[in-house]
């Protein structure tokens, strides 16, 4: 008998098996670990695939905002892939289009992305619309040099365009250096709805000489802007359409235009929706308007009437890498003096007189549509008469005849007919101080335009073509005018829409005048919400051609420069104004800001990139 | 008499248990190989990750096409972690390629490889729209 016989393999079997099992386990416990390890490496790879088709679209939607293509791209040598659709449960392109899609924004695109890499997928989604550039700030004047203010100088701020809630407007120096009048207004009086800051911690570095403000703050800690890259702006665009610019007067067309060697030019520049890149300084004597931005890579510097309003309400007017200067005609000067030699050969009374009056007209106009409507309480010009509904006299021809004062139509004719029916009862309130117009006091423009045609000084050629311009676009007395719709029918409501859905704004606004407190435009559920913003549309357009304005330069967006920035012209803008080189100083002469912070906030948002605004998952 | 293990036996158990750790250590050997392989390729990953995260912030111009195989960087470009990293006593090095992609405007493509050893690395790809 051999009882043990065969023991010692079947304890060898036994080890080999719990040997194996305890490999088994071990090896299988290393797998899973490599192969979690390996992927998180695939997850990478895919994520940062899917993440590559975000930025394929986002530069196919920079070049063409109707971009919509099903895409499937293979990374190479990676190997990882991207794919996205454009459909039901896919991505959706809402770009070009003013009302949401579904629960995609208006102006904005949903993208769903997907990125694969060996068998393991990452999704990715999107909010995709165009972000504003990187300028925000909450100053209405920033500089980082010295600002020195003269004359008249008004900042204010109002919460938005329609909102005329008053918020703070600061004027700030982010200069460093210890120097003395570092913010200084040496004559006038400046008048700040907000603080006056400044970086340097000397106390004598905000002079307060002429400048009431709700603050005075030295040692302010104020950050600088961040770099919104105008000379890559401007070289981005090296591709766009260069024009003729043709003698005297152009008019650029809408979208981008490029020139390579800047722009030196006499005469009258318009911008219809145009981008306007320049690579070098821009020049211009004569006038610059419209509706557009420009960008330029060296000095700017406009001499006459700068008039720009960027493309949205929201946008960009001026961005200059170098020095900016603005400078004006002082056509009123030369108006005024022409006028002063002169007499009216018809009336025999001086031009003088004319002209005093056609400033006064103006000034009129200018309260009647200033006025709030709290302030028609029976003690103002501009207050119903007794017993009479229509209040601002902007009413219709018979409440005209009735009320035996002014409108705003009725001073339209003033300035602009030769017939002038109501006169004989026309008593012009606040004209000439309450002096009673001479039943011949008529066509005031037409007679200050006379006395600078018999002005015949060759030194003064430039700017008298300049003034007959300008008096003659005020005494423009057809439909296309500003006052072409005076002493015209009541408009209706439904011929208002009509002009709105035909996008005949300006008719429109010329309306407005009639209808202002018409209970028809008060209450309706579309135009009444707009009455502020096209009360301001108004207000611009007199502006513009208010002669004691000629020459003045006006902006509608942010002006934004890395030299100095000089006015010796009138200025408003509506925005604010960034002057942050290494040093830029601030020289302002006769200015108004009114500084809006949406404006400010969005500056840009028709310019900027393409960009992701929200992320859904990732 | 009480007999003991025969020669056969003990030459067949200690042939068996030989074969079965030469086994085990060739799978073990083998594991571990593996899973030093992938520790290195999941810290070339993060590598790799952290230098297109470096790149996607936008704090760096991206020049097209360029490549970057230990060269000094120009401009900042490439960020950090180019080009060497070394990771306990292993040393990863990183070479970035980037190249405008030829349908899409202002899109570049970004080839980010880590390599450690003589391995062939880990390689991350993207496209990028600088603003």
């Amino acid at each position: 008998m051999r009882p043990n016989r065969g023991v010692a393999f079947v304890v060898t079997l036994f080890i080999v098996l719990v040997l194996t099992m305890l490999a088994g386990v071990m090896v299988q416990r290393l797998r899973h670990s490599n192969l979690f390890e390996l992927e998180g490496r695939d997850q990478a790879a895919a994520f940062w695939a899917a993440q590559a088709g975000i930025s394929y679209a986002l530069g196919q939607w920079t070049a063409d905002k109707s971009w919509q293509q099903d895409t499937y791209r293979v990374l190479e040598p990676s190997g990882a892939s991207f794919t996205f659709a454009f459909g039901a449960g896919e991505s959706v392109n809402n770009l070009e289009s003013d009302v949401p899609a579904g629960t995609v924004p208006a102006r904005q695109a949903y993208l769903k992305v997907v990125g694969e890499s060996r068998g393991r997928q990452q999704t990715l989604e999107v909010l995709v619309g165009r972000s504003g550039l990187p300028v925000s700030r909450k100053e209405a004047l920033l500089a980082t040099g010295n600002i020195t203010l003269a004359g008249a100088v008004d900042i204010k701020a109002h919460r938005s365009v329609e909102d005329n809630t008053e918020v703070e407007a600061d004027l700030v120096s982010l200069k460093q250096a210890a120097d003395a009048d570092t913010i200084s207004a040496p004559s006038g009086s400046v008048d700040v709805q907000g603080a006056v800051r400044c970086t340097s911690s000397l106390n004598s570095s905000i002079n307060r000489t002429n400048i009431a403000a709700r603050s005075f703050e030295v040692g302010a800690t104020v950050d600088r802007p961040p770099d919104p890259n105008i000379l890559g702006r401007v070289s981005a665009h090296s591709g766009a359409a260069t024009p003729t610019l043709a003698a005297g007067q152009t008019r650029l067309p809408s979208g981008d235009t490029y020139f390579p060697n800047g722009i030196n030019y006499e005469g009258d520049l318009e911008l219809d929706g145009t981008n306007l890149y320049v690579n070098g300084p821009l020049n211009v004597t004569g006038s610059l308007s419209g509706t557009g931005s420009v960008f330029v890579t060296g000095d700017a510097s406009l001499v006459g009437t700068t008039d720009i309003k960027a493309a949205d309400a929201a946008g960009l007017a001026l961005f200059v890498k170098g020095d900016v200067s603005l400078t004006g005609l002082d056509a009123s000067s030369y108006i005024e003096e022409a006028c002063a030699q002169g007499v009216d050969p018809g009336t025999q009374l001086p031009y003088s007189r004319f002209y005093q009056n056609t400033l006064d007209a103006l000034r009129l106009m200018d309260q009647l549509m200033t006025a709030p409507d709290s302030l028609q309480d029976g003690s103002h010009w501009w207050d119903p008469a007794p017993g009479k509904t229509t209040s601002r006299k902007f009413s219709n021809a018979g409440a005209f005849n009735d009320h035996l004062t002014s409108d705003f139509d009725g001073l339209g004719d003033l300035l602009t007919h030769d017939q002038f029916s109501f006169l004989s009862t026309y008593e012009m309130v606040g004209i000439r101080e309450n002096d009673y117009l001479q039943s011949n006091e008529v066509n005031l423009v037409g007679k200050v335009r006379a006395a600078v045609e018999a002005e015949h000084n060759p030194a003064n050629a430039t700017v008298k073509a300049f003034a007959l311009k300008s008096l003659e676009q005020l005494g423009a007395d057809d439909e296309g005018g500003f006052f072409g719709w005076s002493d015209s029918p009541e408009r209706s409501i439904a011929e208002m829409e009509q002009m709105l859905a035909t996008g005949d704004v300006t008719r429109f606004a010329n309306s407005l005048n009639d209808m202002w407190d018409d209970p028809l435009l008060v209450n309706h559920p579309v135009l009444g919400p707009m009455r502020e913003r096209l009360r301001q549309r108004l207000l611009h357009t007199l502006d513009t051609i208010r002669t004691g304005k000629l020459g003045a330069a006006r902006f509608q967006g942010r002006i934004y420069c890395e030299g100095d920035l000089t006015c010796s012209n009138d200025l408003h803008v509506i925005g604010s104004i960034a002057a942050v080189g290494r040093e830029s100083n601030v020289i302002l002469n006769n200015c108004r800001i009114t500084f809006v912070p949406e404006v400010a906030a969005q500056a840009g948002t028709s310019l900027g990139a393409v960009s992701v605004r929200a992320w859904f998952h990732r | 008499m009480r007999r003991g293990l025969t020669l056969g036996e003990v030459v067949i158990a200690l042939g068996l248990l030989t074969v079965a750790a030469l086994a085990l250590m060739s799978v073990f050997g083998g594991g571990l190989r593996l899973s030093g392989q992938v520790k290195h390729s999941l810290t070339a990953t993060q590598l790799a990750k952290s230098e297109l995260e470096s790149l996607q912030s936008g704090r760096v111009r991206i020049p097209a096409p360029a490549h970057f195989a230990g060269e000094a960087p120009v401009d900042e470009f490439p960020p950090a972690p180019y080009p060497v990293t070394t990771v306990n006593d292993v040393e990863y090095r990183t070479t970035v390629t980037t190249e405008p992609v030829p349908d899409a405007p202002g899109v570049i493509n970004v080839i980010v490889k880590v390599q450690w050893n003589e391995d062939p690395g880990v390689v991350l790809q993207s496209y990028f729209h600088p603003i």
